[in-house]
């Protein structure tokens, strides 16, 4: 199985990259958080009132961080690469200036159905783009991006065509006409970023930040918890679509004056540069970036007008030199300064504690006394292309029991586990629990069922604790949505809180305790095997399913594995288990099935079975 | 009906160069070039300049420029992030970086204003009842001619086998003998030469101007996609698709909506056939 380890090794190398900062560990929750973002706006402002050139300066700053912001929301947090967020930022001046100049509407109402517009465009480019890679994203927002911006140029009465819209009207405050250059905005503006970068604040340290980076680190984890990867999506979508709108109002009342040339390729590649300059994926990335960009705006002044070169060069050392931008370095530094640096973290080693069972989390599965549940595969058929992978098999697995499911290399364990989550397509047989079928759901539909499994290569959220991780899950079994989340409810507060005193005990019942609070990228093997089946058990499951859980593992991890599989079976919780360790399966299961080129040649007692020809000769070739 | 066939067919032959040279890229460093635009009008540029007093010259030190320049982009913005263990997005934001500068040096070295390289063959002929430039024909028959060639080169060569193999996994090209530095740095010298052949049939045609940098790297994306990345005959298609696209929207429709056209469909292939349109078993492993 070493194949396996490599690939999960390759899944958590350090990311050194110039996307995914990751930053959440230190999950800001204290005070100057909270203060501080006001608190350098109300100083930004006081500075800057008496000189014309700096109050520009600073309201422009205070616009471009809430453009910034939205990309990093969606693509520093959902790692979406998003391009047509340039033109959802000129969608949002020209309707709000529309709507005021020809239905005479005010500037807040003008506002509100802007913000509406945008953040309903963007979920729109959401919709068709939902199954291509990164790359083939970047290229069709791209070229919506454009595309939109040659139907406007078009529309005369809404952008002015090539000459642009003039005589925009200011929005009034009880009486006060706040005038774009002046003051009065920049306190208009202020109070808008200060409720962004809020919002900000508050989205990366709910469960809508960590589902937001699960989206970006592995979409299969999301599913596998019973999240939906593809609803995750749109609400990346319609917030960053809303932000950048609302950076469109912003501008377009600030300005004054704006033509559609505003909001073109090189102002994207500007928020490219400032958003993985500043620190992708970081709370505060956005607003380093800003202020970097700046800078090199007036350095390229400076220097005739060589914003290309600037940019250019810019681009290039970032992507050579940085890691997590700015925002990045600055959490290296502190880390280097308080000690803690990351590095790889050992293997759990016994210790002198025995190996715990599960105690605190795991509720069971079925009540006792009541009538088991029942999971039933019957002439089950996946084929890829011309080969058969599944042959007409048929299991059944009953709350409490727990199943062996082994068979050489290729012989289509795993391809039946995936079969059984939703993973493949199936092609024939029925698949049921409790007499209900869950062909052609959705994996997060299964698991929400009370189906979960395991990876044969752990998948687990590497830029997230190890308690995060677990908490993921909590979200999708009772996690308050994300409007509660974000607006930080009572309620969402003590789902939050008990979600993760769970997570703890389930941590303490696979004496991981010590590590909670530790990245999964610096976690071996071992302990990314455990916190999986631990995620699994936090959504109370009726059935899991674990994929070969001992492979990898160390003495220790392996008997926390065997004790976890015991007590799980006590609390009438089904297992299946697939592994090619014999003790494990010998000791473990009350029955198994040998499967062999996709057909179950052998089933019954672990004894019984292992003493026919036709399993022997199947592991260990012809025995006669 | 001859005049719009001989539209398509001329828009197709400035997409076919660029297009190729974006699949090319793509299967050989898995890098989207987002510069392709900005090579393009520093070719355009170059070339009405270089040409001012002998055409034959201009292209000739237009196409060693871009020889040069698809090099260099790789080896100083492409290799040392490969080195570092850079994903493919970053290397193409990398390439964004490189589009960015050439646009630099366009403005400062040429002016930003549109150019116009002369047409290299001038006068019109009379089809049918439909007049049309020499130029124009030219044009059809040179990317003909290019595409003849890069089919050569990259199907009937060891050359081509070599490339595959490394567009394929470097890793192991390189343990039997390949020396897959080399063939990379080979796959962006051609493809410089032909984004800048595009940019070059692109302005004895119109004009370029460091304004359309974007919606010519958009051109040459879609069609690449549409088409299939990855393959000669993908990429060829992909641009007929596109150029024909594009008339059609001319011609039946309405003027000036070429990109929308294009994303519309984008939009489509991407939902049908995601692989691209001329992606078959088989083709699909060309370079």
């Amino acid at each position: 199985m070493s194949s396996t380890v490599n690939e999960s090794k390759a899944d958590l190398a350090p990311l050194r990259t110039v996307k995914r900062g990751g930053g959440r560990a230190g999950v800001p929750r204290s005070w100057p958080h909270v203060v501080g973002p006001p608190l350098i706006l109300v100083a930004a402002g006081l500075a800057t009132s008496g000189n014309e050139y700096y109050l520009h300066l600073a309201t422009a700053a205070a616009i471009a961080y809430v453009l910034t912001a939205s990309f990093n929301l969606i693509y520093g947090y959902g790692g979406i690469f998003n391009l047509s967020i340039i033109i959802t930022y000129g969608l949002g001046a020209f309707t709000s200036v529309w709507l005021e100049v020809r239905f005479d509407m005010s500037f807040w109402l003008a506002t509100v159905l802007a913000l509406l517009v945008t953040a309903a465009l963007s979920v729109l480019i959401a919709l068709p783009s939902s199954t291509l890679n990164e790359l083939f994203l970047a290229i069709q927002t791209l070229a919506f991006a454009l595309a939109l911006a040659e139907v406007l140029s078009n529309w005369d009465e809404f952008t002015g065509g090539t000459v642009g819209i003039y005589l925009i009207p200011s929005p009034s405050f009880f009486g006060t006409d706040l005038i774009g250059g002046l003051p009065a905005f920049y306190w208009l503006t202020a109070v808008a970023v200060g409720l962004v970068a809020e919002l900000m604040r508050r989205i990366h340290r709910s469960g809508v930040g960590r589902r937001l980076v699960a989206l970006r680190e592995g979409p299969r984890v999301l599913a596998s918890v019973g999240v939906s990867p593809a609803s995750t999506r749109l609400l990346a979508f319609g917030l960053s679509g809303a932000m950048a709108g609302l950076a469109g109002v912003l501008f377009a009342h600030f300005q004054l004056v704006i033509e559609l040339e505003t909001f073109n390729f090189n102002r994207l590649a500007a928020l490219l540069l400032a958003t993985i300059l500043g620190g992708a994926g970081y709370l505060y990335g956005p607003l380093f970036g800003v202020l970097a960009l700046m800078v090199m705006d007036e350095l390229s002044l400076a220097t005739s007008q060589a914003q290309d070169l600037i940019y250019g060069v810019g681009v290039l050392v970032l992507v050579l030199a940085t890691r997590g931008g700015i925002a990045g370095a600055i959490e290296r530094l502190v880390r280097r300064l308080t000690g803690r640096r990351r590095r790889p973290e050992p293997e759990l080693t016994a210790d002198g504690h025995p190996a715990t069972p599960i105690r605190a989390a795991a509720r069971d599965a079925a009540p006792p006394g009541g009538p088991p549940r029942e999971l039933e595969v019957r002439d089950l058929r996946v084929a890829f292309g011309g080969t058969v992978a599944v042959d007409d098999v048929s299991i059944a697995v009953r709350t409490g029991d727990v199943v062996g499911l082994i068979g050489p290399n290729g012989a289509g364990k795993t391809t039946l586990l995936n079969a059984i989550t939703g993973d493949v397509r199936v092609a024939g047989g029925s698949l049921t629990l409790d007499g209900g079928s869950l062909l052609g759901m959705r994996q997060q539909d299964v698991v929400r069922r009370g189906v979960g499994r395991t990876f044969q290569s752990p998948k687990v959220i590497p830029e997230l604790t190890l308690l995060e991780n677990l908490m993921i899950a909590g979200d999708a079994r009772g996690g308050a949505g994300w409007v509660r989340q974000v607006a930080n409810s009572p309620r969402s507060r003590r789902i939050e809180r008990e979600t993760r005193e769970r997570a703890l005990g389930l941590l303490a019942d696979f004496s991981l305790s010590s590590r909670a609070h530790h990245r999964a990228a610096d976690q071996p093997y071992g302990v990314l095997r455990l916190v999986e089946v631990a995620r699994n058990l936090m959504l109370d499951p009726a059935f899991i399913l674990l994929d070969e859980p001992g492979a990898g593992l160390t003495e220790f991890e392996r008997e926390e594995i065997a004790a976890t599989i015991r007590s799980l079976s006590e609390r009438q919780i089904g297992v299946v288990l697939v592994d090619h360790n014999m003790l494990l399966i010998t000791s473990a299961c009350d029955r198994v099935y040998v499967l062999d080129a996709g057909r179950v040649i052998a089933e019954g007692p672990p004894a019984e079975v292992f003493a026919r020809s036709a399993v022997r000769a199947a592991y260990l070739g012809a025995v006669e | 009906m001859i005049s719009l066939a001989i539209t398509a067919l001329s828009t197709t032959a400035v997409l076919v160069p660029l297009v190729i040279s974006v699949s090319l890229l793509f299967r050989v460093s898995g890098v989207v070039n987002f510069g392709t635009g900005g090579f393009c009008v520093f070719a355009g540029a170059a070339c009405a300049t270089w040409s001012a007093s002998n055409a034959f010259t201009g292209v000739v030190l237009t196409l060693l420029a871009g020889a040069v320049l698809g090099g260099l982009c790789y080896l100083v913005a492409i290799y040392p992030a490969q080195r570092q263990g850079v994903p493919a997005i970053g290397l193409t934001l990398a390439t964004l970086g490189v589009g960015l500068l050439l646009t630099f040096l366009t403005r400062t070295w040429f002016g930003g204003e549109p150019s116009i390289v002369q047409p290299w063959l001038s006068g019109s002929v009379t089809i049918g009842d439909y007049q049309t430039a020499r130029q124009r024909l030219l044009v059809i028959v040179l990317a003909a001619l290019l595409v003849g060639l890069l089919y050569l080169l990259f199907d009937r060569t060891l050359i081509g086998r070599a490339l595959t193999a490394v567009a394929h996994d470097p890793e192991l090209a390189s343990m039997y003998g390949i020396r897959a530095r080399r063939f990379e740095i080979l796959a962006w010298v051609v493809s410089g030469v032909c984004v800048i052949i595009g940019g070059m049939f692109q302005a004895t045609l119109a004009s370029v101007s460091v304004d359309v940098a974007p919606t010519l790297l958009v051109y040459a994306l879609v069609g690449a996609v549409i088409g299939g990345l990855g393959s000669l005959f993908g990429a060829v298609g992909g641009a007929l698709i596109a150029g024909i696209g594009m008339t059609l929207t001319d011609e039946y429709i309405q003027t000036g909506y070429h990109l929308t056209a294009l994303f519309v469909i984008l939009s489509l292939v991407l939902v049908v056939r995601p692989q691209g349109l001329f992606t078959f078993r088989g083709t699909a492993e060309r370079v």
